[in-house]
């Protein structure tokens, strides 16, 4: 898989169109997260809701949903989805999700349930599990590094940044911050490889 | 191949964009060249992939929850506002409730039960001529509140299709209905926990069938656990169910 390029850019405080949005959600900025909720839960919610499903459905779908629209931005798959708006890709993962959940809860007795949705370019159920299974498999490897390697790890790559940031919020040196995160990274590649 | 310090770094710059435009050229013709460092980079950026994707999770799920919460504080602000019969009528509910609950005993487990039991809702039933009746039939029959017929129906699909978590899963509301409260826990043992829907599903359930075993502190213990899941879709009911318990 793919990453984008990415700028330590400071964080903008809202975004005037998708593309911003989107390049906020490729920095991983919470505001980023908080808008496309804003833009997308209650339709997505109101959609599971008609269908046989709770809020709590409605919940877990936009969380499996969001990150797989963040992981396909990042691997370039969402620029193919160019002339769709960013929302309704987001509703369109959603409810394609959630008629594959309803049709694994009765995998073995129908070919299909519902032909009618409309996104074409997404991944099969077995793959939508196996891709769930090896991400908890991953956590499961990161959550046994200690905490302090988490954090570190967790600020530098996810929240981006900078060392002398880090430095400063977990009382290291800039130069220990960079060790420890070197050391950190190591542990991960060889439990990753083990 | 391993990685350096060094090359950690500029392996990150070079992501980060914080590179000069002769540093980018370089590292960009080793990669070309040197199919071990590629290879090394590859598995890097792998690797803070997995980092973001756990790191993005966690953030989701917690903008879920906060906006859940926000919802929420502002539908209870709202009804306050809107008049003030709203209020006398809810002192008066509550009144109610606590003559209504307190003499019961809120921590007997069948009294908990009864209060935090909601049946599931069951899956839909609009299916085309390639579904199977069977299965169609027993989700009629369940949705109706037939749990007896259900229950036989989803036992012999169970036998043509053993380990499947959706008949485990319905077997054991039907047990739980129909106050078989023992094969219920062990229809919900079936699936694996770590499931996220019907693994979080039958673990809630489960806890359900114990209280009303009254099997207590059993329940206690899956309560507790799903309770400080952050990622568990029962995680408020847990929670909210362990603070009656502890009244």
């Amino acid at each position: 898989m793919g990453i984008r390029l990415l700028k330590r850019a400071p964080v903008q405080a809202d975004y005037p169109d998708d593309s911003a949005l989107i390049q906020g959600i490729t920095n991983n900025e919470r505001k980023a997260l908080d808008t496309v909720y804003q833009q997308s839960f209650g339709q997505i919610k109101q959609f599971i809701l008609h269908n046989n499903g709770s809020e709590q459905d409605a919940e877990d779908i936009f969380q499996e949903g969001l990150l797989a629209v963040w992981r396909n931005i990042k691997s370039g798959k969402y620029e193919n989805q160019k002339n769709v708006k960013l929302s309704t890709y987001v509703f369109q993962v959603c409810k394609y999700r959630w008629f594959e959940h309803l049709k694994s809860a009765k995998a073995k007795y129908s070919t299909r349930l519902n032909p009618e949705y409309d996104i074409v370019e997404e991944d099969n159920l077995a793959q939508l599990q196996e891709e769930e299974e090896r991400a908890s498999y991953l956590r499961s490897l990161f959550e046994q590094l200690g905490e302090k390697c988490q954090q570190i790890l967790n600020l530098y790559y996810y929240k981006k940044k900078s060392l002398a940031e880090i430095a400063q919020e977990m009382d290291y040196t800039p130069q220990s911050a960079k060790n420890e995160k070197y050391r950190c990274m190591q542990r991960l590649k060889a439990m990753h490889q083990a | 191949m391993e990685v350096s310090e060094i090359l950690m770094d500029r392996m990150d710059k070079y992501l980060e964009g914080a590179m000069s435009e002769e540093e980018i050229k370089a590292f960009e013709s080793e990669l070309q060249t040197n199919s071990e460092l590629a290879k090394a980079f590859e598995q890097h950026k792998e690797t803070i992939l997995t980092i973001e994707s756990i790191g993005m999770k966690d953030e989701i799920a917690e903008v879920i929850r906060q906006n859940r919460n926000q919802g929420e504080k502002k539908a209870r602000t709202v009804s306050f506002n809107r008049s003030a019969i709203a209020v006398a009528a809810s002192i008066v509910i509550l009144i109610g409730a606590f003559f209504f609950l307190k003499p019961s005993g809120t921590s007997s487990g069948p009294s908990l039960y009864s209060s935090l039991y909601q049946a599931d809702p069951g899956l839909p039933t609009l299916m085309g001529a390639t579904d199977n009746p069977i299965f169609s039939d027993a989700m009629v029959s369940y949705k109706e509140g037939k749990y007896q017929e259900a229950l036989e129906s989803f036992n012999v699909l169970s036998v043509a299709n053993p380990g499947n978590d959706t008949l485990a899963f319905y077997q054991g509301i039907c047990y739980l209905e129909l106050n078989r409260t023992q094969e219920s826990i062990q229809s919900f043992d079936q699936i694996d926990p770590s499931k996220p829907i019907w693994g979080n599903k039958a673990a809630w359930y489960k806890a359900m069938a114990m209280l009303k075993a009254d099997e207590v502190q059993n329940a206690r213990e899956i309560l507790e656990q799903i309770a400080t899941d952050n990622n568990h879709r029962y995680q408020k009911e847990a929670q909210s169910a362990l603070a009656r318990m502890s009244e």
